[in-house]
């Protein structure tokens, strides 16, 4: 029996078990219409209440003279902003302030940002459900679907392709170029990679991999504008990379190219997963047999550090700090090791910051833009926080009680 | 004119979000393991349905955007039931059916409700409602990529799980 069978059966069985209670159509609409109807009644007789309210208590402490006396005692001011799970929304996001976008909650209203300095704004609302969203590295705009938004006004601009669901973009370290992998054909086809400019026809770089289903396949690493290159791994099942290229910006020549070893069969413990750092000049291999990771220049094709018994997550804007959590020899690469992450200096072998006790990385991390500060998403127990490490090493947690980062690093999550 | 325009809104809010009750009321057992708490999940994603619905600017995508506020509305749900983690199955879901002597599938169903909530949902919309890997992804809210790699995780758990317990039996 396949393994479709299997978890079909499962469900079928579990659906005899609990069957749709009888009328379950009919009574939730019902339900969500009147419900939808009535809270948006009481929000609004709840805002007259508590303006008459606000006005006859500001009124009574004038009369009383009591006014100026009111300042100087802790004052509480129950605004929605002033949540004791989230920090003060200082309004959109203001021009020229480099962003970290996160999702409150997955809606189209439930994107905010953080700025470097940890000061929180509200995302302009987004038709998310018309696709997936990747950030600028400066969060300045997301891509949704085939269209580039601006996060403070909401501007529209096409993407350098129409709508197609056989493409994932990467947005490049110029906040303004996009590194784009196209699904050629079925299964077992290659992918173009790409590179263009909202409102502007790609170029194609080179035709490059194999998709194979369930597996990602083609993968942009690293997509650097600044410094005119791409860097692109062939990402099988369990986040084992096969094959990593460098391909110039402007030519699509592969400057470099390495293969990895690849398990063998499904159960053998082997391979490499691999990130690359924004600026694509370094890459980190952490290999599933010894648990370690190594710090490779691709440039001149050197290993210039490794970090025994971690596996690295990602790296800093321009290479020189990872987030790395430890690991155990001879696990799959499947599991990734989240516990007890940790910001290092690999030219030193400094550990800068080390999570709190019992927090996990959640899988996503942003690197800040021409700087060195990193941010990522921890959780404890169900609860996820955006942290941003500083350049001092210093982590202070921006936000609390989030779903995960929107980063422009997913796909191996 | 309100009235007009709610009667309007009704009834495309029953075309569009009708047909996903059932499928979400599913997906929320899959994730929850409690039918009552899934009809109450469902319930309520079907309120934020109706007041974000004017946002839903293609109906070609009301089944993924129905069934990602399910998703999230389960997950708030496990959020707030703190104790579920120490919350053990019921006698009935434990022992099975006594209509449903197989055996066999004990094991599976086992290994099954040891996977987290967003795993058994995965799996769910992938092998139950045999959703496309993008239309996953967007229920999930990630990208296609991870959607395939979580996939792959959530079979390699069940799996090595089961082979263990067939060891075990031996």
């Amino acid at each position: 029996m396949t393994i479709r069978e299997d978890v079909r059966n499962h469900f079928e069985r579990e659906a005899a078990h609990h069957p749709a209670p009888q009328g379950l159509r009919a009574a939730t609409l019902s339900h969500a219409r009147g419900r939808g109807i009535e809270k948006r009644s009481a929000q609004w007789v709840a805002g007259v209440v508590a303006a008459v309210l606000a006005v006859a208590i500001v009124a009574g402490l004038v009369a009383v003279g009591g006014y100026r006396r009111a300042h100087n005692v802790p004052a509480v001011r129950p605004s929605p902003s002033a949540s004791p799970l989230h920090p003060t929304v200082k309004g959109p996001i203001p021009t020229g302030v480099p962003v970290v976008l996160y999702w409150r909650t997955v809606a189209a209203d439930g994107l905010y940002a953080a700025s470097w300095g940890g000061a929180v704004y509200k995302v302009a609302t987004l038709p998310v459900y018309q696709g997936l969203v990747t950030q600028s590295p400066d969060g300045s705009r997301v891509a949704v679907g085939f269209i580039a938004y601006d996060t403070t006004t909401a501007a529209p601009e096409p993407l350098p392709f129409g709508p197609n669901p056989s493409v994932t973009v990467t947005w490049a370290d110029d906040s303004r170029h996009l590194c784009q992998v196209r699904v050629v054909g079925g299964d077992g086809s290659p992918s173009d990679i790409s590179v263009g400019l909202p409102g502007s026809p790609e170029v194609k770089l080179a035709r490059l991999g194999v998709n194979v289903q369930q597996s990602p396949g083609p993968t942009v690493l690293a997509c650097s504008y600044l410094n005119r290159k791409v860097v692109v791994a062939q990402v099988g099942f369990g986040r084992d990379t096969h094959d990593l290229w460098v391909l110039n910006w402007d030519t699509g020549a592969v400057e470099y190219h390495r293969t990895y070893r690849v398990p063998t069969k499904y159960g053998v413990i082997d391979g490499t997963f691999t990130v690359a750092s924004p600026d694509a000049q370094y890459v980190a291999e952490t290999d599933a047999v010894t648990g370690s990771a190594t710090i490779r220049r691709l440039a001149d094709d050197t290993l210039v550090a490794h970090l025994d018994g971690e596996e690295v997550h990602g790296f800093s804007w321009h290479g020189d700090r990872v987030v790395a959590a430890p690991r155990l020899p001879n696990v799959d690469l499947v599991n990734s090791a989240t516990s007890d992450p940790a910001v290092v200096d690999w030219r030193t072998g400094k550990t800068e910051w080390k999570a709190p006790v019992g927090a996990v990385f959640g899988g996503r991390l942003a690197a800040q833009p021409d700087g060195s500060g990193i941010a990522l998403d921890l959780r404890t127990g169900t609860h996820g926080a955006i942290w941003m490490i500083g350049s001092d090493g210093a982590g202070r947690q921006v936000d609390s009680d989030i779903q995960f980062l929107v980063t422009g690093l997913i796909g191996l999550v | 004119m309100e009235g007009e325009r709610e009667a309007v809104k009704a009834r495309d809010f029953d075309a569009i979000v009708g047909p996903w009750i059932e499928p979400g009321y599913r997906l929320a057992v899959a994730m929850l393991r409690d039918p009552d708490e899934a009809q109450d999940a469902v319930q309520e994603a079907a309120v934020k349905a109706w007041r974000s619905l004017e946002r839903l600017r293609d109906s070609d995508q009301a089944r993924a955007w129905f069934l990602s506020i399910v998703a999230n509305q389960c997950r708030s749900t496990m959020r707030r039931r703190w104790w579920s983690v120490v919350r053990l199955p019921s006698r009935d879901a434990a022992a099975g059916s006594p209509e449903e002597p197989a055996v066999q599938y004990v094991d599976l169903d086992r290994a099954m409700r040891r996977l987290s909530h967003d795993d058994r949902a995965i799996l769910h919309l992938f092998y139950f409602l045999d959703l496309p890997i993008d239309e996953v992804a967007r229920v999930i809210g990630i990208s296609a990529g991870a959607a395939k790699t979580r996939i792959y995780r959530a079979v390699h758990r069940l799996r090595p799980e089961l082979e263990l317990m067939e060891e075990d039996l031996r």
